[in-house]
């Protein structure tokens, strides 16, 4: 099949249509999981109990990527909805918390994390080592959770690993981001120029993920791209600053020395120029 | 001399590696989450509160954080006797020293008092 440009608009609109529709679904779901929340509980018919039992046993758990969740929940199939809401709430205490004691003071320390990483490879290990301690420590199982890990690491060991990649895709665009504005400039003023990039850069990424794909070679792609358009992006700030007729604010253009500043500490090759651009730039503001 | 020395080190590091210390008698009994198909979070209950915040409601978690080791520990809810259908045996610090268990239990229903027993209430919690 010859592939015209209509075609791809085609392809895109029926795409987009699908999309849309999913998007209308989930909203819908999404919207009657949260009345049923906020319905008391003597109020509700036995199957909107089971409704509410149902949204819960499926939500997809913080400590699990997409697949993850998708490989949980095949793990689960065959449980109840009180068994699958049950197991899931365990290992989203168990992963999400964790406890020190100091038996000779009689002290607990107890800390909850609000994320933690939810790459393939991590939750491999975390469950691994869950696994590991249980049958060591000889604990209790009654609900055949064990059993249940088991078939998770053998589903998500074979799932696709395009959702791994997409996590290294956004840590290589969040230690972009990082190393484009160190952590000293991050005050109020630098902030302005700060969401700008950042904006931009987010932008920038869902192109190179139209572009690129998932492919195995995404990364250093994206990292040569990136590189690319930071450096697109500073000669753009140093344009700004030195426009006579731009209107930029006084501040927005000290948090733009800043981030360049800080660029130039870093290429030491064209520091001198930079200096002497920001030099000129601040003392006509 | 110098072999002597070095058998009884040998002799010190293998009794130091198979026994490892039991753990201590039970000292704190806390019914420390709660998580129900009202409130599918857990909610933290730990420490000196009396009764959950939110309301609860449908499937219901509780977990019973007992730091030390304890065999006569019995947990209620609404005076019935609640069996785990997991312990968690907690060693923060790998040292094969279990330090504390978590206990998960579950009910069905709205409102009703957690108690847990170990010759005497130790802690008791009113889940709305």
């Amino acid at each position: 099949m010859k592939i015209t440009s209509n075609t791809q608009v085609q392809y895109s609109n029926s795409t987009l249509k699908t999309q849309n529709e999913e998007k209308v679904t989930e909203n819908k779901q999404s919207n009657r999981y949260e009345m049923l929340l906020n319905m008391s509980y003597d109020n509700m018919t036995e199957a909107e109990r089971s409704e509410l039992s149902h949204y819960n046993a499926m939500r997809p758990m913080s400590f699990l990527d997409e697949a993850g969740n998708e490989a949980l929940n095949k793990a689960l199939e065959g449980k109840t909805d009180a068994e699958k809401f049950s197991i899931k709430n365990m290992l989203q205490l168990e992963f999400m918390t964790s406890i020190k004691v100091n038996h000779s003071n009689h002290t607990v320390d107890r800390e909850k994390f609000d994320s933690i990483d939810t790459s393939k490879s991590a939750t491999v290990n975390r469950f691994e080592k869950f696994m590991e301690d249980f049958h060591k420590n000889g604990t209790v199982d009654n609900i055949g959770l064990m059993n249940v890990m088991d078939k998770f690491l053998n589903i998500y060991k074979a799932s696709d690993p395009s959702t791994d990649i997409k996590n290294q895709e956004d840590s290589v665009v969040d230690k972009f981001l990082e190393n484009l504005y160190s952590k000293e400039s991050l005050s109020v003023a630098s902030s302005i120029t700060k969401g700008k990039i950042e904006t931009s850069v987010k932008e920038f990424h869902q192109i190179l993920k139209e572009e690129f794909g998932n492919s195995l070679e995404v990364q250093s792609k994206i990292k040569t791209k990136l590189n690319e358009f930071k450096q697109k992006l500073l000669e753009e700030l140093k344009t700004n600053l030195t426009d006579e007729n731009s209107n930029i604010s006084i501040l927005e253009k000290h948090s733009i020395v800043k981030v360049l500043l800080d660029e130039s500490n870093n290429t030491k090759s064209s520091s001198l120029e930079t200096l002497s651009q920001i030099l000129k730039a601040t003392s006509s503001s | 001399m110098k072999k002597l020395i070095v058998i009884a080190f040998m002799l010190l590091s293998f009794v130091s590696n198979v026994s490892a210390e039991p753990a201590p008698a039970a000292w704190l009994w806390e019914v420390e989450y709660v998580i129900s198909d009202l409130h599918p979070e857990w909610e933290d209950v730990y420490g000196s509160q009396t009764s959950t915040v939110y309301d609860h409601g449908g499937n219901m978690n509780i977990v019973v954080l007992v730091v030390g080791y304890s065999s006569t520990m019995v947990t209620t809810f609404n005076g019935s006797a609640l069996s785990p259908w997991h312990i968690q045996a907690l060693d923060p610090n790998n040292d094969g020293t279990i330090d504390a268990w978590r206990y998960y239990y579950s009910a069905n229903g709205q409102s009703g008092t957690v108690q847990v027993n170990d010759f005497g209430v130790k802690d008791s919690l009113y889940i709305k």
